[in-house]
């Protein structure tokens, strides 16, 4: 590393998060050093190694789309694939990766180490250089100072990190590794936001121990699914089953009669876990007459006996937990490995954040992951991306990009962080986004490669498949308007017996498709037309003909919605002056400060009529500017 | 789109560049004066056009029907303003009728289905201002309008979001929180042990909160009474006349009338609809001095009643010529919210002129000539509905009613097939924006307090 050099961009941590900020400004171009505290534990997965899900996945592709990191790897890594909701709509189909840790580690490490114009250092940051509001560096543990144009802080955990196991507390980033605590206090005399969030992971158990035998095998999907568009289909290392324990009566009564000894129920941890139950505890103590929940015994690799079981997240005691494990189905004899945990750590208000992970109060400085208050390796990962986009577009002089509601969970997911903040760990679901038939797995590439071309981050291997592929749906799609299925035709008998309503007009197999009975598939098998080569793209196709009158209807709604997204609300505008507005619209907006009007009228008690009072008010400004 | 051009010095072109059409009323609705509705936005000549069966030239009154579905609505003066010469600056339409409340509901309505929606407080002048069409020095008063018509906007609406129509709608709004906390919970949670339910159940609560939601809708339309109608409490001395008054009313013998003073002694109440507009008329016990046990309690009644009354009027019979503040302060206080109204009783027989030293009206009535009745009901209207500026419930449930049938769209595309797996993400949407609608009327529910309901239903987490 040489540190006589002003770098494009630094990059602190290498996560998730960190992973794909200094891989993206490095893939445009940009002069990129990511400093981490070991390079050992480059895409290290602090819990379940396990990628994708409802709503992850989607991020996933989102990432890939823009030929980021995490799916690719995950395909060479991921040693059972299943696609969840297979048999629902395909916008809330999701893929999901168990995958092999130490393959995940090898495979980003060497992807790191392999990018042109990205340096890679071990040391902690302990301070960031600021001068007149403005970012200019960061000071290393050791004393070094290092100049940047940008700087992305993407720290996870680490901060002030807490790590919990009954009432025994260690400081701890996540177990094994330090907590940051020396950049905490520095962060902390900068004028940020900041409060306490905990998360948890379960005790992991050795495979040898536990009774496979009797318990259901839940094997991965065949034809593997992958997680990359550019995967070929030879990437997978050897696939391997799961398994199904779950816990029992008598699991709840010893959680039950422990809780005293629980940090969290003891008031010992004041970070705040997330509503959905993270832990154990918190299913037992809120869902007392659930006599049974489902634990997923999750393999952790090819090469390890350790299991992952997926559901038990504690921080009870150890002799509790090892109560709690042998008191599941197939694991009288289990012997656990490692001690599950809770751990608290620091996390920025992500309202003072702006769309594009800059932060509000200091130029050039990008926060992405964990510490917005987010959690999950894909949440993390999609923000890197984007914080570390921008980061590069500032150091090049350029334009800044921000992704849309109507773009893609990455849009949603920093949209809900900016405008509303979160009171608990920020993860992804399908349910967060309102345009949900839109922003599907399937056209993550629609919706991202083109922009993300533009700004560098598409190398040319990837523009072509695009391209190819965009051009073959347009093809298919004009052959099935223009292939005509006429009630005379020979093959008629059979196609009726699978329609509603007999046919009773010439009609182009591309109206025909609209109707709900009818699928791709009748149509090829009843001998009306020959099946695409690529099952993608005439899945593809299938998918835009039956949504196309939702599409249409969301199309509407998001143009009515997109003037206000374009009206910036200034930053210095001064809301106490503002006629009309009431006190509790004035203070809500004095602490979010809302990017433009449409984020103002997202915040909770902010009515139609404050928003028509802001618009007023910024007409009354532009009139004043002009008279003057 | 309309040919209205984008103003090159305005600063906000993204804002202004598709603008919606909005429609009002921008007179009050009073019996048998005109009304004006006024149109402004990108679509409002082609819907004007349609409506009036003609087409239009700027700035020329055309004399016209109003026609829908081939039913005639009403005749009027239609005139157009082509933007940016009109007082909001897009194109305007105006129409100028001769419908009270019922006619004017049916003509929004039919512009409303004609893809206008209504304006919301303020809109019209927020327009023009932000068209560069009102000047700086209007911008206050300009907030202040948008300000004072949300408050009375605010008003409005919880009183049309009152009684037995709040009941019907919060319980519809549950039960659609039911079914869709059920049905992302199936999507977005399906690896997570929840009972597994069966898509029959799902199409039965489907089917269900159809129906409600219809039958509500149709309850609205038909102007039942569904929410607290407005009070109007009479008020006055034994045997002013109180109980004639409320017996013309309701055109029936309903309170006994005697010329003992005292002979009413319980409150009586007899429900009207005027033009559209519910009102609760309420007979009291005449006030005075008594003794009397039973006629004691029955002024008390007649005080409290006025405590709740929207309106209340006072009456005066021949024993005062003169009107001051002071007697009327003596039969209602000086605390009551209520609208005050003076009516001088028995005018068939009266010798002497009314001489009204306060500042409210005085209106003059025979319940036995029936002369006057035409005026006071004229009177309560106005004073119930109209303000040109003030949102009024009568138009605040007109929203409600346009919400329901929004919602019922959505609900009807959602039955439009069967409840299967593969389509279940459609029927999310369309559950999804049904309860966009109903928020509207009941207040936002946004996706967080839907992971809120799912995670308090079911156990869900790694
Ligand atoms: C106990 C636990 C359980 C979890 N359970 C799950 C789960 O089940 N599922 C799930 O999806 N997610 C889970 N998460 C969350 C998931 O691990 C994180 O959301 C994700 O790893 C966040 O990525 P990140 O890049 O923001 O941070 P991290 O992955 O935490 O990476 C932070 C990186 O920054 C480095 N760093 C920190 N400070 C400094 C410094 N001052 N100088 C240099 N380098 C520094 C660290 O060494 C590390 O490499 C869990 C996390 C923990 C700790
Ligand atoms: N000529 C004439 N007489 C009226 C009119 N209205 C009421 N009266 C008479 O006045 C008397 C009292 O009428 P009520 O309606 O009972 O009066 P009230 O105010 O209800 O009296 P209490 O119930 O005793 O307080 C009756 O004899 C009525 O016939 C009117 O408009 N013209
Ligand atoms: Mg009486």
């Amino acid at each position: 590393m040489d540190y006589t050099r002003c770098f494009d961009v630094i990059v602190v941590g290498g996560g998730h998060a960190g992973s794909e900020a200094a891989h993206a400004a490095a893939r445009m171009g940009c002069d990129t050093l990511l400093v981490t505290h070991s390079i050992e534990t480059l895409g290290q997965m602090s819990c379940n190694p396990a990628i994708g899900g409802i709503g992850k996945s989607h991020l996933v592709r989102e990432i890939d789309a823009c030929d980021g990191l995490m799916a690719k790897i995950t395909d060479h890594a991921g040693i059972q694939f299943r696609v969840l909701n297979q048999r629902k709509g395909p916008a809330v189909r999701a893929t999901r990766a168990q995958a092999d840790r130490v393959l995940y580690r090898q495979a980003m490490r060497h992807a790191i180490e392999t990018t042109p114009h990205l340096t890679i250092f071990q040391q902690p940051v302990s301070d960031l250089t600021i001068e007149h509001d403005r970012v200019t560096g960061v000071v290393l543990a050791m004393g070094l100072e290092l100049k940047a144009k940008t700087v992305v802080i993407t720290a996870g955990t680490f901060l002030a990190g807490q790590i919990h196991i009954g009432m025994n507390q260690q400081s701890g980033g996540r177990a094994g590794d330090p907590a940051s605590n020396e950049l905490s206090k520095s962060l902390r005399d900068l004028p940020f936001r900041i409060a306490r969030l905990k998360t948890g992971t379960p005790p992991r158990i050795d495979r040898r121990s536990v009774d496979l035998d009797s318990l259901p095998e839940q094997p991965g999907d065949f034809p593997t699914p992958y997680l990359s568009m550019m995967s070929q289909g030879t990437e997978h290392p050897t696939q391997i089953p799961c398994y199904l324990s779950r816990t029992t009566e008598k699991t709840r009564d010893i959680i039950l009669q422990n809780l005293h000894l629980s940090p969290m129920y003891a008031g010992v941890i004041e970070g705040v876990g997330p509503r959905y139950c993270p832990s154990i505890e918190d299913k037992m103590v809120r869902f007392s007459d659930k006599p049974t929940h489902q634990v997923f015994l999750e393999p952790e690799g090819l090469t390890s006996f350790e299991l992952y079981p997926n559901g038990v997240s504690t921080s009870l005691p150890y002799e509790i937990q090892f109560d709690i494990i042998r008191s599941m189905d197939g694991c009288s004899q289990a012997v656990i490995t490692r001690p599950g945990y809770a751990i608290e750590y620091d996390y920025f208000d992500p309202r003072d954040l702006q769309a594009t992970l800059e932060s509000k109060l200091i130029e050039n400085l990008y926060f992405a992951g964990q510490i917005n208050g987010t959690t999950g390796y894909e949440e993390a990962g999609a923000q890197g991306l984007l914080a570390g986009a921008n980061a590069a577009l500032r150091a090049q002089g350029k334009d800044s990009w921000t992704v849309g509601r109507d773009e893609g969970y990455l849009g949603v997911m920093v949209d809900d962080l900016i405008t509303l903040g979160t009171q608990e760990p920020y993860r992804m679901f399908t349910s967060r986004a309102e345009y949900r038939l839109a922003l599907r797995e399937d056209n993550a590439d629609t919706r991202f490669t083109e922009k993300a071309r533009s700004l560098g981050l598409v190398s040319d291997q990837r523009w072509k498949h695009f391209n190819d592929r965009q051009e073959q749906i347009t093809q298919e799609m004009h052959r099935l308007k223009s292939t005509w299925i006429r009630p005379s035709d020979p093959t008629i008998e059979q196609l009726n017996s699978i329609l509603t309503s007999p046919l009773s007009k010439e009609t182009s197999a591309h109206d025909l498709l609209k109707r709900p009975e009818i699928h791709y598939h009748d149509l090829v098998e009843r001998g009306e037309f020959l099946g695409h080569k690529d099952p993608s793209v005439s899945s593809q196709v299938e998918i835009l003909v039956k949504y196309s009158g939702y599409i249409d209807r969301q199309t509407d709604e998001i143009k009515k919605l997109k003037k206000n997204e374009q009206v910036k609300l200034p930053t210095t505008i001064d809301y106490q002056s503002i006629v009309g507005l009431s006190n509790e619209v004035r203070q809500k907006l004095i602490d979010h400060r809302p990017e433009t009007l449409a984020q103002a009228s997202r915040i909770s008690g902010v009515t139609p009529a404050a928003v028509s009072l802001l618009l007023v008010h910024l007409k009354k400004l532009d009139l004043m500017n002009m008279a003057s | 789109m309309g040919d209205y051009q984008v103003d090159r010095e305005c600063r906000y072109p993204a804002y202004m560049s598709i603008s919606d059409t909005i429609v009002a009323s921008a007179t009050a609705p009073g019996r048998g004066a005109i009304s004006i509705i006024r149109l402004s936005g990108d679509n409002s000549l082609r819907i004007a056009e349609a409506l009036a069966g003609k087409t239009f030239t700027p700035r020329l009154a055309t004399f016209g029907k109003l026609i829908s579905d081939g039913l005639l609505i009403d005749t009027g003066v239609w005139i157009y303003f082509k933007g940016p010469n009109s007082f909001t600056g897009e194109d305007v339409v105006e129409f100028q009728g001769h419908g009270g409340p019922v006619v004017i509901q049916t003509i929004l309505r039919t512009i409303i289905a004609q893809g206008a929606r209504l304006a919301n407080p303020g809109e019209f002048s927020q327009r023009a201002f932000l068209n560069n069409r009102i000047d700086l020095t209007q911008a206050e008063a300009i907030s202040d309008l948008i300000n004072a018509t949300s408050v009375s906007a605010v008003k409005a609406a919880n009183q049309s979001l009152s009684g037995e129509f709040a009941n019907r709608i919060h319980a519809i709004v549950a039960d659609l929180i039911h079914l869709r906390t059920q049905i992302e919970a199936h999507i977005d949670f399906p690896d997570e042990d929840i009972d597994p339910q069966n898509l029959r159940e799902f199409s039965d609560q489907l089917t269900n909160l159809h129906h409600h939601l219809q039958s509500l809708k149709l309850a609205a339309n038909e102007g039942a009474r569904l929410n607290r109608a407005s009070d109007v409490v009479l008020i006055g001395e034994p045997n002013v006349g109180k109980s004639s008054l409320l017996n013309a009313l309701a055109n029936e013998p309903l309170a006994i009338v005697t010329n003992i003073p005292g002979t009413t002694r319980d409150l009586i109440r007899h429900d009207l609809l005027l033009d559209g507009i519910e009102l609760r008329v309420t007979d009291t016990a005449g006030i005075r001095a008594t003794e009397d046990v039973i006629e004691t309690e029955g002024i008390q009644r007649a005080r409290n009643a006025i405590e709740t009354a929207d309106i209340a009027l006072c009456l005066f019979d021949e024993r005062h010529h003169t009107i001051t503040e002071s007697l009327v302060n003596r039969l209602i206080g000086d605390t009551t919210s209520a609208a005050i109204g003076i009516i001088r009783t028995k005018n068939d027989i009266q010798s002497q002129p009314t001489i009204n030293q306060t500042n409210y009206p005085l209106i003059e009535i025979s319940a036995v000539s029936g002369s006057g009745l035409n005026q006071l009901k004229d009177w309560l209207l106005n004073e119930l509905n109209l303000n040109s500026n003030a949102e009024t419930p009568f138009l605040a449930r007109e929203r409600h009613v346009i919400q329901l049938a929004i919602a019922l769209n959505y609900l009807h595309q959602a039955m439009s097939q069967p409840v299967n797996l593969e389509t279940i993400d459609l029927l999310a949407e369309d559950l999804r924006l049904t309860q966009n609608a109903l928020s509207e009327i009941t207040g936002s529910f946004t996706s967080d307090d839907l992971l809120g309901s799912i995670f308090s239903t079911f156990c869900i987490g790694k």
